[in-house]
C-alpha cells in the first residue's frame, strides 16, 4: 500500500515536470433532469489528486495533456475524460442503474446483493408506478419466485391474501410480515363491517400510494426473516419509500384513464324470461303438479313479467383515472421527496368504488457530520362504495342469477320493483341496492416515521427509530325499508368508527469494520418495543320514517349500541453478526428474543435464530479463467422463526358480556383458553445458487427449500356438549419443501434494440406431518400425510339418463352408483387447492424509443369448489329462483338422455345440490397475461426543445387474456381463496393510457 | 435480562460512553418488565375472577336465560323445528329455512345446519348453569336468599334444556318399555375436552327430575315470567311427567302451580295478549324478546309473517278444527297474496313486524291440560279432567258445551283442544309421538304427507360437528 501510494506521489511529480499543467474548469450534472451533482469526485486517473465539484456541480481542477479525469459519484456510472487542450469539460453522468440494484434493503439495514446469505428477492419501484390496481401487494403476482397471490374479487380496494413458499399454518395468519421504512405495520381488513362481509373486501394498505415506492424486498428464508423473530416465519415485505438526492428539483408528473370490464369471459350468464318460464312450469309438472296449477302460481307471482337481464343491469364499464406528482431534491445538507396523488376507480359493478387521495414528504437533514436526522410521514384517505357479496339475499353477484328475469327493475311509479317481497329472496332487486342503499367507507391513515442517526465513530452507528401508525375507518350502510335485507324492520342502518393506533420505538446500534483489507464485519444490536390498540365503536338502528334521512338520529329504534378496546404488544430483543473474508466467504447469524401479550402467561418469550453462509466461487483464483462466467455463488440457511399471528386474547379463559336478557345485563363463558398458547415455529432451511454468465446476459437464481412448520396452532373441535366448538392449542405439523427458479437472458442488447425475457416457477409441496387425529371440515380433511388443501369430499357421478335423478358413487372404488345422497362416502378426491406449480414469464422488447412489454402468470393443476352453485345450480331447491344458462341448458328433461345436471323439482329433496360434492369442484389451471404494456419515450433531444426532461406515453393492457384448461369453468380461476370461490363481484381487465412527464 | 457489551477500542472514550447511557436509557424508558405485556382484554374478564360477587352471579343467570332465547333455541329454530315437521304447518312455495326438517330430508348436515346449532346452543346453556351450580364460591349469608335462587335457576335450566334435548334428539320415553332405548349425553361438569356418550332416556329424565325437585328448594315462589320461579318448575315438572306417563305425579305438580293461584287465565276478550304483552296473568314462564335482542331477522315469528321470510303457513288440518267463533280464530289472519295450495291464512300468534312477542314456555292452559291428560288416565279422575278441559275450551269459546266425552275419547278431545290452544308453541310433534301416532298432512304442500308411527325420522339428527369429534356418541337410527 505504501509503495503503491510512493509510486503514484512520483508519478506525478514527474508528469509535473515533463507534461504542461493547465487549469480546467467544468461542471458535472445528471441525466434524467436530476441535474447538477454537487461533491462529485474528480480525479486524475492514477493519481490521488482530485477534488469535489461545488453545489452547482462546478469544479476547477490542474491536470496535464495526457492526463485521464475520472468522473464519479455515488449512483451513477463513473466516466472518463481525456485533458487535451480543452480548458473546459462538462460531464452528465449516467445512472448506474446496475449498482443500483445492488443494493439490498433488509432487515433493520441494508446489504450488498453479492453479500445476501439467504433467499431475498427486490422489486424495483418501476413494478408498482401507475398500477391499474388499489394496493402494491397486486403486483407482486407472478414477480417473484414462490409468491402466491390470491385475491377475493373485484371490489376495488379489496383485500388479497399473499402467501410465501405455501401455506405455513393452519389457523394462524399465513400473510408476511410488512415493513414500511423499517416499520412493521398494520395489514389486511381492519373494518368492523367491510359492506356486510368478513374482510375480504376492504384492506388498509390500500392507503399507501404504490407510486412512493423505491423497491420492495421480499424476505423469503430464515437467513432474511429470523431478524423479524416471531412474526418471520410467513416471511417478510420490506417496502421502501423514495427518497430525495442533492441536486436540481426533480419533478414528475404522471396521469391514466383506464376503462375495466370483467377478466374473465366465460361467466355464468342468468337465464332469460322465456327459459326460467319454461322451468317454472317444468319444476312444477316434475313434482306432480299439473301445468295449469304451475301457470296460475306463474301468473300471481309475475302479474306482468318482464324480461330483464340482472347482470347486464348491475355490470358496467369501470373507468379509473389516477394523477400522481412528485419533486424531490435538496442540497448537500438537506434532501426531500414529497408526493401528492389522486387515484379513482369505478368497480365493473354498479355502485363499487374506490377513491384514494395521498401524500408524502420524506425528509432528511444531516445536521451534523454525525447526525442525521430522517422523517417520512404519509398520508391517505381512502372512500370506497361496496357490496354484500357472497351468498347472502343482497349479493349482487347472487341475486343477479337468483331473481328472475320475470321480475322488473322498476314499478309502474318508477321505484324499484319490490312486488316479489313475499316469495323471492326478501325482494332482493340488486339494481335498487346499489343504487339507492348505502354502503361506504372511509380510511384514513398517517404514518410517520421519525429516525436520527447519530455516527459515534467512523465504524459504530447509533439509530433511534419511533413509528406512529395511525388509522381511523368511518363506515356506514343503510338497507331500505321497500326491499331487500331492511324490509322486515322498516329500514336500517349500521355505523362504525374504528381507531388503531400503533407505536414502535426500535433502537439499533451498528459496528461495521473492514480489517486487514479482507475481514468485514458487521455487527447490529438492536432493541424493539411495540404497542398497538384498537377501539371500535358501532351503532344501528331501525324503523326509517323517510328513507332520504339516514343517519341514526332519524330511525325509530335504536338497536345496538357497543364499544370495545383491544390491545397487544411485543418487547424484542435482536442481533445480527455479518461477516465476510475477501468477498468470498459470507457468514450471517441473526438472533432475535420475543416477548408477546398475546401468548399464555406459561410460554410468553421465544428465542429465533439463523445462521446463513454463502460462498462466491468466481471470486477464488481457480475461477478466474473461466471468463464467461460472471458469477457462481452457493448460499444455504438454517433456522427458527416464529408466527405470532393470533388473536390478542385467545390463551385466556374468558367470560364475556353483552349476553343481555330482559334488559338486564348478563355474562357468559367466552372462551375456553389455554395458558400454555404460544407461537407457531418454524424451522426452516435454504440452498441456494446464483449464476451470471456471457456477460451477465443469462442470470439465474435457484433454491430448495424444507419450511418445517411446527406448534401449529388449531382450533382443536371440541364435543359439541361441552358449550364450546373449539379451543385453540399448538399442536400439528406441517411441511413445505419446494424448488424456486428464474432466468432472466438478455437476448439482443444494443444501442437501438433491446429484447430481455425472465421467467420464474416454482415448485411447493405441502404436508401435515403430524396431526394425532383428522379434522374434517366444509370442503377438506385435514389429516397426517395429506396436503392441507385436499379435498374431501361425495364423487359426484353424473345424472341417471332414465330418471334425471343425481348420482354418486358410494365408496372410492367408484364401482356402485346411488341416487341416495346419504349412501355416499365423502373421500379423498386425489384434488387439491395447492396448484403442483406456478410462476410467471416476462418479456420487453424495446426499439429506439418504442418498447413492448408483457408479463404471463400461470397456476398449474389447482381446484377450485363453486360455493354458491348449491343455490345457483340448485336442480329446483330453492323454489322459486332462476338459475344459471350453464345449468338450465344442460338439465335433464326427457327420460333417456345423457344430461350434465339433474332434473329441475321445485323443492327437490334429493340433495343433488349437496354442498361437498365433486359436482361443484373445477379444474383451475390457467394462464394469464396480467400485463402488455406498449410505450413510446420522447427523444432527450426533442424533450429539451419543449422545454421538459423526459416524456412517455403507454397503453398498457391488464389481464386482457385468460386461458383455462377446463372450458365448464364458470369462475375467474383467479379469485378465490382457500380453494373455494363465492359469489364475488369478478377480477377486471383494464385498458389503460397513461402519460409520464418529468420535468 | 438485556445487556449490551461494545468490545471497541476506541479513542474518544467520552462519546462512547454518552451513546451507550443513550442506549440503556432509551431501553428502559421503554419498559422492559412483563407488565408491559400482560394485557387483559376489555369486554370480558379471566374465568377465576368472573364469579366472585352475588352481581356476578346476577349477570352469570342473566347470561343463561339469554342462551336460551337465542334464535337456535327458544328465540327460533328450537320452537320451529318441531312445529314444522308435525301436521299443523305446510310450507310456503319459497319455504327455505329448515326446509329439510319439514320435508323429512334431514340429515347431519341438513340445509341451514340446525342438526348441529340447536344441539351446540342447548349445550352451551348447559354449561351456562353448570358454572354456577359448580361454583365454589360462598357468598355472605346477607345475599343467601338471592344465592339460593340463582342457582336453583340454574338448576331449573340445566333441567330444561336436558328435557329439550331429549325430546328432540331421542325418541319418546315410552318407545321402549323400561325406556332404555338412547337419549342425550347429561352434562354435570365442566370438562372442556369430555367426550360423553348418551345416557338411556331414563337416565336423562331422572337426571331432569332430579334437578327440577333441587331447585323446587331453592328459587323464588315470588311471580316472575321472565325468569323460572317455583311455579314454572311445577309446571316443567307436570310437563316432565306427563311425557313419562306418571299421571300421579303429573297431576300433583300441576296442582302446585294451580292452587298457587297466582296466575288467571287472560279472559276471551283479552286472548291475543297472552302472545303481545309482557307477563300476561296466565303466563308463568316466557323468554322475553326486547328491542336490543335485535330480533328483526332471527324471529319465530318472521318465519310466519308476510313482512318476514313467511316460509310457513298454518294446515287447514289446523285451522278446521276452530269453531268459528272461537277466539283463537284471531290468531290467523287472511293473505290476499297466497294463491292455490297455499292460501289463504298466515299465523298471527306472534304479530310483531319487529320479532319483539315473547315466546310462551310455559303458560297455565298448558299446566290445565297437562293435569287433564294425565287424569284422563287415572281411574275415577275423568270428570276432574273434563273440568280442566271445559276451562279452557270455554274461555275461548264461551258458548262451547260441556265435555261429556270418556274413556279413550276423552283423551282424544284432550289432545284436540291441546293442538288448536298450544299451536306453534313447539308441542304438536311430541304429543303426537308420545301417544304413538303418526303424523298424517291432509293440507300437504310437502313432498312428504304422511309419516306413520313408530318412525326414526322423527327426532332430529346428531349434527355431523358432533359425530366427527366425539366417538362416543352414537348417531340416532335412519341417519
Amino acid at each position: 500500500m505504501k509503495r503503491k501510494i510512493i509510486f503514484c506521489i512520483l508519478t506525478m511529480l514527474v508528469s509535473s515536470f515533463v507534461f504542461p499543467q493547465r487549469i480546467i474548469k467544468g461542471n458535472v450534472s445528471a441525466a434524467d433532469g436530476i441535474g447538477p451533482l454537487p461533491a462529485a469526485t474528480i480525479m486524475i486517473k492514477n493519481s490521488s489528486t482530485g477534488v469535489t465539484s461545488d453545489f452547482d456541480g462546478n469544479y476547477s481542477i490542474t491536470a496535464n495533456v495526457g492526463d485521464i479525469l475520472v468522473f464519479s459519484y455515488i449512483g451513477m456510472v463513473t466516466q472518463e475524460v481525456a485533458v487535451k487542450n480543452q480548458t473546459e469539460i462538462n460531464v452528465v453522468l449516467k445512472e448506474d442503474l446496475s449498482e443500483l440494484d445492488e443494493i439490498v434493503v433488509i432487515g433493520y439495514g441494508s446489504v450488498s446483493k453479492e453479500s445476501l446469505t439467504g433467499s431475498v428477492e427486490v422489486l424495483s419501484g418501476d413494478k408498482f408506478e401507475m398500477a391499474t390496481s388499489t394496493s402494491l401487494e397486486n403486483s407482486l403476482q407472478g414477480n417473484v419466485a414462490g409468491l402466491q397471490m390470491s385475491s377475493s374479487g373485484g371490489q376495488p380496494g379489496s383485500n388479497v391474501d399473499i402467501r410465501i413458499r405455501g401455506i405455513g399454518s393452519f389457523n394462524a395468519d399465513s400473510s408476511p410480515l410488512y415493513v414500511i421504512d423499517g416499520i412493521p405495520v398494520i395489514t389486511g381488513s381492519q373494518s368492523e363491517t367491510d359492506f356486510g362481509n368478513d374482510g375480504h373486501a376492504s384492506n388498509v394498505m390500500s392507503t399507501i400510494n404504490p407510486n412512493d415506492i423505491e423497491s420492495v424486498s421480499v424476505l423469503k428464508d430464515a437467513s432474511a426473516t429470523a431478524i423479524y423473530g416471531s412474526r418471520g416465519a410467513n416471511g417478510v415485505i420490506i417496502i421502501t419509500t423514495k427518497s430525495g438526492r442533492s441536486g436540481k428539483m426533480k419533478i414528475n408528473f404522471s396521469t391514466q384513464v383506464g376503462f375495466s370490464s370483467p377478466a374473465y369471459n366465460n361467466l355464468n350468464e342468468p337465464i332469460n324470461e322465456k327459459d326460467y318460464h319454461t322451468l317454472f312450469i317444468e319444476g312444477y309438472v316434475n313434482d306432480g303438479k299439473t301445468v295449469e296449477y304451475a301457470q296460475n302460481l306463474y301468473d300471481n307471482y309475475y302479474p306482468d313479467p318482464a324480461d330483464t337481464n340482472w347482470l347486464d343491469a348491475i355490470m358496467r364499464n369501470g373507468v379509473t383515472k389516477q394523477y400522481n406528482i412528485d419533486a424531490s431534491g435538496g442540497g448537500d445538507k438537506i434532501t426531500y421527496f414529497a408526493s401528492a396523488s389522486y387515484f379513482d376507480q369505478e368497480g365493473i359493478m354498479l355502485g363499487s368504488d374506490f377513491e384514494r387521495l395521498s401524500s408524502r414528504l420524506n425528509l432528511t437533514a444531516k445536521v451534523t457530520d454525525k447526525l442525521t436526522i430522517t422523517n417520512n410521514i404519509s398520508v391517505g384517505r381512502t372512500t370506497a362504495h361496496g357490496a354484500t357479496e357472497g351468498t347472502s339475499f343482497d349479493s349482487p353477484m347472487y341475486g343477479a342469477y337468483l331473481v328472475p328475469a320475470a321480475v322488473p327493475i322498476y314499478n309502474e311509479e318508477g321505484q324499484f320493483y319490490n312486488g316479489h317481497v313475499g316469495f323471492m329472496m326478501g325482494g332482493a332487486n340488486p339494481v335498487g341496492k346499489y343504487t339507492e342503499d348505502e354502503r361506504w367507507m372511509k380510511q384514513t391513515r398517517i404514518i410517520d416515521n421519525i429516525s436520527a442517526d447519530y455516527k459515534i465513530t467512523q465504524n459504530l452507528n447509533f439509530k433511534t427509530a419511533w413509528s406512529f401508525d395511525l388509522l381511523n375507518i368511518h363506515e356506514f350502510e343503510f338497507d331500505n325499508g321497500r326491499y331487500g335485507d331492511g324490509r322486515r324492520v322498516g329500514g336500517r342502518a349500521d355505523e362504525a368508527t374504528i381507531e388503531n393506533i400503533s407505536w414502535i420505538g426500535t433502537q439499533t446500534l451498528n459496528y461495521n469494520k473492514l480489517f486487514q483489507d479482507r475481514h468485514q464485519i458487521d455487527v447490529l444490536l438492536g432493541y424493539e418495543a411495540q404497542k398497538s390498540e384498537r377501539r371500535s365503536l358501532r351503532a344501528r338502528a331501525e324503523g326509517y320514517p323517510n328513507p332520504n334521512l339516514r343517519t341514526l338520529a332519524n330511525a325509530a329504534n335504536p338497536t345496538l349500541a357497543t364499544s370495545a378496546k383491544s390491545e397487544y404488544s411485543f418487547l424484542s430483543m435482536f442481533s445480527r453478526l455479518s461477516y465476510n473474508f475477501d468477498r468470498k466467504y459470507y457468514a450471517t447469524l441473526s438472533y432475535r428474543r420475543d416477548g408477546s401479550s398475546r401468548f399464555g402467561s406459561d410460554n410468553r418469550w421465544g428465542n429465533f435464530w439463523s445462521v446463513g453462509a454463502s460462498w462466491v466461487l468466481t471470486q477464488e483464483k481457480f475461477m478466474t479463467d473461466l471468463t464467461w462466467l460472471n458469477n457462481l455463488k452457493l448460499r444455504a440457511s438454517y433456522g427458527v422463526t416464529g408466527n405470532a399471528g393470533i388473536g390478542n386474547y385467545d390463551s385466556l379463559s374468558l367470560y364475556g358480556f353483552g349476553n343481555d336478557y330482559a334488559t338486564m345485563p348478563g355474562s357468559a363463558p367466552s372462551n375456553v383458553g389455554n395458558s400454555l398458547l404460544t407461537w407457531e415455529n418454524q424451522h426452516s432451511m435454504d440452498i441456494g445458487l446464483s449464476l451470471a454468465f456471457l456477460n451477465n446476459r443469462i442470470t439465474s437464481n435457484m433454491t430448495y427449500f424444507i419450511r418445517k412448520n411446527e406448534d401449529l396452532l388449531l382450533e382443536r373441535p371440541l364435543s359439541r356438549t361441552t358449550g364450546f366448538s373449539a379451543n385453540l392449542q399448538n399442536v400439528g405439523d406441517m411441511q413445505n419443501t419446494g424448488f424456486e427458479l428464474d432466468v432472466n437472458i438478455g437476448i439482443i442488447d444494443s444501442e437501438d434494440f433491446n429484447w430481455q425475457l425472465g421467467a420464474n416457477v416454482s415448485f411447493v409441496n405441502n404436508k401435515i406431518t403430524k396431526l394425532d387425529e383428522p379434522i374434517t371440515e366444509n370442503l377438506f380433511r385435514k389429516e397426517e400425510g395429506r396436503n392441507f388443501y385436499d379435498y374431501y369430499l361425495t364423487q359426484w357421478a353424473g345424472v341417471d339418463p332414465q330418471t334425471g335423478q343425481g348420482l354418486w358413487y358410494t365408496d372410492e372404488t367408484k364401482s356402485v352408483k346411488t341416487s341416495d345422497y346419504n349412501e355416499a362416502e365423502r373421500v379423498y378426491v386425489g384434488k387439491s387447492a395447492l396448484p403442483d406449480f406456478f410462476g410467471g414469464l416476462n418479456t420487453s422488447v424495446r426499439y429506439k424509443n418504442f418498447e413492448l412489454s408483457g408479463q404471463f402468470s400461470f397456476v398449474w393443476n389447482k381446484y377450485l369448489y363453486d360455493y354458491p352453485a348449491f343455490v345457483m345450480d340448485s336442480d329446483g331447491r330453492y323454489t322459486p329462483r332462476s338459475t344459471t344458462q350453464w345449468n338450465f341448458d344442460n338439465r335433464w328433461t326427457t327420460p333417456g338422455q345423457e344430461a350434465l345436471n339433474p332434473k329441475w323439482v321445485w323443492g327437490n329433496t334429493s340433495l343433488s345440490n349437496s354442498k361437498n360434492s365433486t359436482r361443484a369442484l373445477y379444474d383451475a389451471t390457467y394462464v394469464r397475461l396480467r400485463d402488455v404494456t406498449f410505450s413510446y419515450d420522447l427523444n432527450n433531444s426533442v424533450a429539451e426543445k419543449i422545454n421538459i426532461v423526459s416524456m412517455k406515453i403507454y397503453l398498457k393492457g391488464s389481464n386482457l387474456l385468460t386461458w383455462v384448461r377446463n372450458k365448464d369453468l364458470r369462475l375467474d380461476p383467479e379469485s378465490g381463496t382457500n380453494g373455494m370461490v363465492d359469489a364475488f363481484i369478478p377480477m377486471a381487465k383494464t385498458v389503460t393510457v397513461g402519460l409520464n412527464i418529468g420535468f | 435480562m438485556f445487556k449490551i457489551t461494545v468490545m471497541i477500542k476506541y479513542k474518544n472514550l467520552d462519546n462512547l460512553r454518552k451513546s451507550i447511557a443513550v442506549v440503556m436509557l432509551s431501553i428502559f424508558a421503554s419498559s422492559c418488565s412483563n407488565d408491559f405485556l400482560d394485557l387483559q382484554p376489555h369486554q370480558s374478564i379471566d374465568t377465576d375472577m368472573a364469579l366472585q360477587s352475588i352481581g356476578d352471579f346476577q349477570a352469570a343467570n342473566v347470561g343463561m336465560y339469554d342462551g336460551l332465547s337465542s334464535s337456535n333455541y327458544y328465540g327460533r329454530y328450537f320452537v320451529l323445528v318441531s312445529d314444522i315437521m308435525s301436521d299443523d304447518v305446510k310450507q310456503n312455495a319459497s319455504a327455505n329455512r329448515a326446509s329439510d326438517w319439514a320435508a323429512y330430508a334431514g340429515s347431519s348436515t341438513d340445509n341451514n345446519n340446525l342438526a348441529n346449532n340447536i344441539w351446540s346452543r342447548i349445550y352451551s346453556v348447559i354449561d351456562r348453569s353448570n358454572r354456577i351450580i359448580l361454583s365454589e364460591t360462598t357468598l355472605p349469608p346477607s345475599v343467601q336468599d338471592e344465592f339460593d335462587n340463582i342457582k336453583g335457576q340454574a338448576y331449573a335450566v340445566r333441567a330444561l334444556a336436558h328435557f329439550d334435548l331429549v325430546r328432540l334428539y331421542a325418541q319418546h320415553y315410552t318407545y321402549t318399555n323400561d325406556a332404555s332405548h338412547m337419549g342425550i349425553p347429561i352434562v354435570t361438569s365442566i370438562d372442556p375436552f369430555t367426550k360423553p356418550a348418551r345416557n338411556s332416556v331414563k337416565e336423562v329424565y331422572d337426571q331432569i327430575i332430579s334437578d327440577l325437585q333441587t331447585a323446587l328448594e331453592l328459587v323464588d315462589k315470588k311471580k316472575n315470567s321472565f325468569f323460572l320461579t317455583q311455579s314454572g318448575v311445577y309446571g316443567l315438572l307436570s310437563r316432565v311427567y306427563l311425557y313419562k306417563e306418571d299421571w300421579v305425579n303429573a297431576v300433583d305438580a300441576a296442582d302446585q302451580v294451580i292452587d298457587s293461584n297466582l296466575f288467571s287465565l287472560v279472559p276471551n276478550e283479552n286472548y291475543q295478549a297472552i302472545f303481545n304483552t309482557d307477563h300476561s296473568s296466565e303466563t308463568i314462564f316466557e323468554i322475553d324478546m326486547h328491542e336490543t335482542d335485535n330480533r328483526g331477522t332471527d324471529a319465530l315469528g318472521g318465519m310466519y309473517l308476510a313482512t318476514g321470510y313467511g316460509d310457513y303457513l298454518p294446515s287447514k288440518d289446523v285451522l278446521n278444527l276452530l269453531p268459528p267463533n272461537d277466539v283463537r280464530n284471531s290468531l290467523y289472519i287472511t293473505d290476499a297474496g297466497l294463491a292455490g295450495d297455499y292460501a289463504s291464512k298466515r299465523v298471527n300468534k306472534y304479530d310483531s313486524k319487529l320479532g319483539l312477542n315473547n315466546i310462551p314456555v310455559i303458560r297455565l292452559s298448558e299446566v290445565y291440560l297437562n293435569r287433564a291428560e294425565a287424569n284422563a288416565h287415572i281411574p275415577g279422575a275423568e270428570m276432574a279432567a273434563q273440568q280442566d278441559l271445559n276451562k279452557i275450551r270455554q274461555r275461548a269459546l264461551p258458548s262451547a258445551p260441556d265435555v261429556t266425552a270418556t274413556g279413550s275419547q276423552l283423551i282424544d278431545e284432550i289432545l284436540k283442544e291441546r293442538r288448536v290452544e298450544l299451536a306453534f308453541e313447539g308441542h304438536r310433534l311430541y304429543d303426537l309421538t308420545r301417544n304413538k301416532k303418526g303424523v298424517h298432512r291432509t293440507d300437504c304442500t310437502s313432498s312428504v304427507c304422511d309419516v306413520s308411527y313408530p318412525s326414526d325420522r322423527f327426532v332430529l339428527a346428531i349434527g355431523q360437528a358432533e359425530i366427527d369429534v366425539n366417538p362416543n356418541v352414537t348417531q340416532n337410527p335412519g341417519y
